[in-house]
């Protein structure tokens, strides 16, 4: 029975990676865990666990080809290209620019004389590395987006489904910031959301907007308040239980997690009596009950 | 006989200036020569792209492959707008914005050599 | 000519937003006619640093489309189901049903329904605002509603409306999302020049390097700023060798300094509250270089910093087997 956990948060930089692959080390502990990083325009897990990326497998969409010899000159295909991808010569010609081309086929639907034929285009990768933890091997599954890609959702469904098929008890997402559709897409099917933010105006902003996003989606959600001790509370706390939610974590501003960060290793390993590694084995404790 | 497309500042025309943006300018002049370089043609069009909430350059290429164009003047080119000019053999001259139109043509036909 | 200046960084949280609104706050105290654009639609804050808590104006921003299944018409084949690229069409208590928050509206389904049975219906996908700063310059602000997608849309919407504000001679600062997706190349696109900010941390300085590769497709003159830089100088050491090989033009570095969140907590600039800081004097004179080198001098560092060596975006194609020539 796959239970999926989503470390997701709505303002960027607020510790999200940070919190998503100490946890999951935590959480090796207890339970088999596969961590996957759907924050595809700019995954930091492999950093933060010091591992390459490794098995990369191409994320494919479709792309039309013109067979222009069925070609009739309706331009219907053009007609029907919601992202401007299909463009009319001066002989009435179809003619394709790929990089604006989502994938999405309409064209191929929409073509009366099925001159259109599926060819595909690469726009990333998705890679399995495992890491070596103090408590097991930890399985990574990271989708990358290439750059000077803009369509981000087929990339992150892509890891979403390599990371599915190769988890067998718990699965850790670490998703974009943001409250953007592929952010929707990674969250999707979760059992339980953590939403990370920071006691700050900015912070709180965007936690609502995410605790927004999860309601909708049905998912319930605990907060972590990262970085706390900075600012007063109060606000905060009136969000949250706006929400339904709660805060089941407060983790203190330290200069240790930051010089964990830039040694590339978990802090749970690099100081594992640290208290704030010890906030991250209560909670992987807690989790791994409740689900 | 080449027809020259120049994104214009306002209304068009060879009185108007050369945009600050190709793919959102508002109007494109299209100014047509004849062998020796003499203006047989003006006329105006409106940019398709200006308002488009995404690729406007491209909307504004459509419109300019509609009008027959051979050449294309902008203070610069997009990727995308720059890809396609390249792909229809439109060929693409950046010009500063400001400059005025009627100097415009007297730069792509030095160009061109057909000054 | 109108100056378009764009902030990014690929990393979130490193002191983009911080940087652009100390930018468009310091052009426009020198006198400069400065506009800036809040262009991170999924979470946008440059309103807090600047103290706004009233829009003069606020427009719904309709340009999206999401499908609608009618089910006199549908007779359950699953069709839209299995074509849909994003999963967004599911079987749930006997029927199809679309997850609205997902559908992209690209309207693929109701193309390959053969039974004509989905339509599409157009929907409210976020909001533009327009604001008149305490500093007296405007803030065109976009906000994209939970679990929208095409970001980018909105993004250059948002750009344009700027510009129709803009005068000939006025400074555009946009604060761009963060990321490399459609959102943040709608931010570069039409832009003159980037100026990308990092953290000295691996995760920051791998980021940055792929924003990099895209305003590099754009061909922009791109400048650096390296903020909290005290927090490793080792890296910040690795960023700035980076720099001086890609030939991008180093603005300065800041110290981390805890009246930055302090600052932002009170919802005023952190120039304009503690002006004092290490970090605020840091921040003025990188954004005095920027006006001295990128505005003034625009001309040359437009020549000095622009790419040497274009890297144009290249798709990766597969074509499919035995496609006529044509």
């Amino acid at each position: 029975m796959k239970i999926k956990i989503s470390v997701t948060g709505g303002k960027g930089g607020t510790g999200k990676s940070t919190i998503a692959v100490n946890l999951a080390v935590s959480l090796l502990r207890y339970r088999d865990v596969v961590l996957a990083d759907l924050d595809v325009e700019a995954p930091n897990d492999h950093i933060l666990l010091g591992i390459r990326l490794t098995n990369e497998q191409p994320v494919k969409i479709m792309l039309p080809f013109i067979e222009y010899p069925k070609c009739i000159r309706c331009g219907v295909c053009a007609k029907v290209c919601d992202t401007g991808a299909i463009i009319i010569t001066r002989e009435k010609l179809p003619f394709i620019i790929p990089r604006l081309c989502s994938g999405c086929r309409a064209c191929y639907f929409a073509c009366p004389v099925s001159a259109i034929v599926e060819g595909q285009r690469i726009i990333g990768y998705t890679y399995h590395s495992k890491a070596n933890t103090i408590h097991g091997s930890l399985d990574l599954i990271t989708g990358v987006l290439r750059e000077g890609e803009e369509h981000t959702p087929p990339v992150v469904l892509a890891a979403r489904e390599r990371a599915i098929n190769i988890a067998k008890d718990v699965l850790l997402v670490d998703t974009s910031a943001g409250t953007a559709n592929h952010v929707a897409i990674a969250l999707e099917d979760s059992k339980l959301a953590l939403a990370v933010t920071e006691p700050t105006p900015l912070g709180l902003h965007d936690l609502e907007m995410i605790l927004e996003l999860t309601e909708r989606l049905g998912i319930e959600t605990w907060v972590i308040v990262n970085r706390w001790g900075i600012e007063d509370t109060t606000r905060l706390e009136e969000v949250v239980r706006k929400y339904n939610s709660s805060i089941i974590v407060q983790i203190p501003y330290s200069r240790e997690i930051i010089d964990s960060y830039i040694k590339g290793k978990p802090l749970v390993e690099v100081h594992p009596d640290h208290e704030i590694s010890k906030i991250f084995y209560r909670l992987a404790k807690t989790i791994s009950e409740v689900i | 006989m080449p027809k020259i497309a120049i994104a214009s500042n306002s209304k068009g025309g060879l009185e108007d200036v050369v945009a600050s943006r190709f793919g959102r300018a508002p109007t494109f002049t299209i100014i047509e020569l004849d062998d020796k370089g003499n203006i047989i043609n003006v006329k105006v069009i409106e940019n398709p792209g200006v308002n488009a909430p995404g690729g406007a350059g491209v909307k504004a290429v459509q419109a300019l492959i509609n009008e027959g164009v051979d050449i294309a003047v902008g203070p610069s080119f997009g990727p995308n707008a720059k890809a396609i000019l390249d792909e229809m053999n439109i060929k693409a001259i950046t010009i500063p914005a400001g400059t005025k139109i009627s100097e415009a043509i007297e730069y792509v036909k030095r160009e061109i050599g057909l000054a | 000519m109108v100056l378009e200046l764009v902030i990014a960084s690929g990393k979130g949280g490193v002191g983009k937003s911080t940087l652009s609104s100390t930018l468009a706050l310091y052009l426009a105290k020198q006198g400069y006619n400065v506009i800036a654009v809040d262009a991170d639609a999924d979470a946008p804050n440059l309103h807090l640093i600047y103290g706004i808590d009233r829009w003069e104006i606020e427009e719904d921003y309709r340009e999206a489309w999401i499908a609608e299944i009618d089910y006199d018409k549908c007779t359950m084949c699953g069709i839209c189901a299995e074509i849909c690229s994003y999963k967004a069409i599911k079987l749930i208590d006997n029927r199809y049903v679309i997850n609205t928050i997902i559908c992209e509206g690209c309207l693929t389904c109701s193309l390959a329904c053969p039974k004509k049975a989905i339509r599409r219906r157009q929907i409210t996908s976020g909001k533009i605002r327009i604001a008149k700063t305490p500093y007296g310059f405007p803030l065109v602000s976009a906000k994209l509603n939970v679990g929208r997608p095409n970001s980018g849309k909105l993004v250059t919407e948002v750009k344009n409306r700027a510009k129709e504000l803009a005068r000939e001679d006025t400074i555009i600062v946009v604060d761009s999302a963060a990321g490399i997706g459609c959102q943040v190349i709608s931010s570069l696109a039409g832009a003159h020049a980037a100026i990308l900010v990092a953290e000295p941390t691996p995760a920051s300085f791998s980021d940055l390097k792929r924003v990099h590769m895209v305003t590099k497709h754009f061909l922009l003159p791109t400048g650096l700023v390296i903020n909290k830089y005290d927090l490793n100088p080792h890296y910040t050491r690795k960023i700035l060798e980076y720099a001086k090989q890609e030939h991008m033009d180093v603005l300065g570095i800041i110290p981390y300094d805890d009246n930055v969140p302090k600052a932002m907590a009170k919802m005023k600039p952190l120039v304009e509250l503690y002006p004092q800081s290490p970090a605020s004097i840091a921040l003025l004179r990188i954004v005095s270089k920027v006006e001295e080198r990128v505005v003034k001098g625009w001309s040359e560092w437009f020549r000095e910093y622009k790419p040497r060596k274009p890297v144009p975006y290249k798709p990766i194609i597969l074509k499919p087997p035995n496609i006529g020539k044509g």
